[in-house]
């Protein structure tokens, strides 16, 4: 027992704490993870229903926080990259990996509907579920750490590793304004025709609430729709 | 003040502010946004404090000591940050079974536990094969061009489809929306 807390005073190393900026800072991550708590559940994105909806194709609220999300990002970073103010921290593209990874990840989301960053968000508002998910999460990360161990599994994911790459480097673009050009074109298009549909179904779906409501006679339970 | 009251912001501007909370995260932090790595170094955390001996000897740990950092903050910092804008807009609600899972799977209330610890399972296990969940690996690559992020975008989305399709089978359509 002693020993366990011990341990556990080992895991906060005090010195940490003292900036704001730089990757290791407790303060800097608290900071943008409370601005990001506040921006997701703004959204209304912290939710089982949104989560869900998405992937039986009747609630498309994430893919139009999305939509400008990439589109805004993308150009933002790639100029403050040019003018030298941040730099970037490309991830390793492992094709296999990534593949598998995210059918894993994609049939997860679909049964437990909460993703790491949404898990947390929903925990803070009240859905007791999304601690459970959370743990389940942790428990996965234990799960694959132990088997990465043992087993090949690192040798049989990691076939096609491409590195550290990005789109203009492999197509050899002389410059990777022509991708964002495009890119955000094709979001700015997607993004007017998915918005378009998504108020047609909000449309349509408040239109079932009432006919279902006149036809059975008494109150349905409507969730309020705030705008 | 007023606007942080409201229940819902425009879906436009929350894109652009999280594209803008990205940024401040690339200028302030110098690391992508990410989520998944705060739970790999919380089940370092775990494994180190309950079996010491056992997890110097797991080589994938090395990437992740047990050392609260930056990623675990990030986690904290959403739970309350979400607490607090949903308590100040008066959403703030205990539930355990949400109202779509309802419809699709009856209101018991050990089902849905079991079942979202069994989806996350797969998630830590899926995030950890593709070195990214969808705040790390997806957003943060696609905004910096990278393959990985595309790749993770479009097999999440099949992975997504197909488990809906094959989990809920004839109650996927639900006849209400969130």
């Amino acid at each position: 027992m002693d020993g366990i807390l011990m341990r556990l005073k080992d895991t906060f190393d005090p010195s940490t704490i003292e900036a704001v900026r730089g990757p290791a800072s407790l303060y800097g991550g608290l900071i943008v993870g409370f601005l990001l708590g506040i921006v997701l559940q703004k959204g209304r994105l912290g939710k089982f229903d949104i989560v869900s909806g998405m992937f039986r194709m009747q609630d498309f609220t994430f893919w139009r926080v999305g939509t400008p999300l990439l589109m805004f990002g993308m150009v933002l970073i790639y100029f403050f990259k040019d003018i030298g103010v941040v730099e970037l921290y490309l991830p390793r593209t492992v094709v296999l990996a990534q593949l598998f990874g995210g059918v894993l990840f994609g049939a997860g989301l679909a049964i437990a509907g909460y993703c790491p960053a949404i898990a947390a968000c929903a925990l803070g508002e009240g859905a007791l579920d999304a601690f459970v998910a959370m743990a389940g999460i942790v428990f996965g990360s234990i799960l694959y750490a132990e088997m990465y161990d043992g087993t090949q599994l690192d040798k049989i994911v990691s076939f096609i590793d491409l590195g550290r790459v990005t789109f203009p480097e492999i197509f050899l673009v002389f410059n990777h304004w022509f991708f964002i050009m495009g890119f955000v074109f094709m979001c700015a298009m997607f993004l007017l025709g998915i918005s378009m549909y998504d108020e047609f179904l909000k449309a349509s779906f408040s239109l079932i609430d009432k006919v279902g409501e006149k036809l059975s006679g008494s109150k349905v339970e409507r969730r309020k729709q705030p705008r | 003040m007023n606007y942080l009251k409201k229940k819902q912001w425009w879906l436009f501007t929350v894109g652009v502010l999280f594209a803008l909370l990205e940024l401040l995260s690339f200028y302030m932090s110098k690391r992508p946004l990410g989520a998944s790595r705060g739970y790999a170094v919380i089940g370092s955390i775990i494994e180190y404090v309950l079996f010491p001996e056992h997890a110097k000897t797991v080589a994938y740990w090395n990437a992740y000591e047990p050392v609260i950092e930056w990623t675990v903050a990030v986690l904290v910092g959403i739970v309350s940050g979400s607490m607090f804008s949903s308590v100040y807009s008066g959403e703030f609600k205990l539930t355990v079974v949400p109202q779509m899972w309802k419809t699709s799977k009856g209101s018991s209330v050990m089902r849905r536990l079991i079942w979202a610890f069994i989806g996350g399972v797969m998630i830590g296990f899926g995030s950890r094969l593709a070195m990214g969940c969808t705040l790390g690996m997806l957003i943060s690559g696609v905004i910096q061009l990278t393959p990985a992020g595309f790749i993770f975008m479009m097999s999440l989305w099949m992975g997504g489809m197909l488990m809906t399709v094959l989990f809920y089978r004839l109650r996927t359509v639900t006849l209400h929306r969130g």
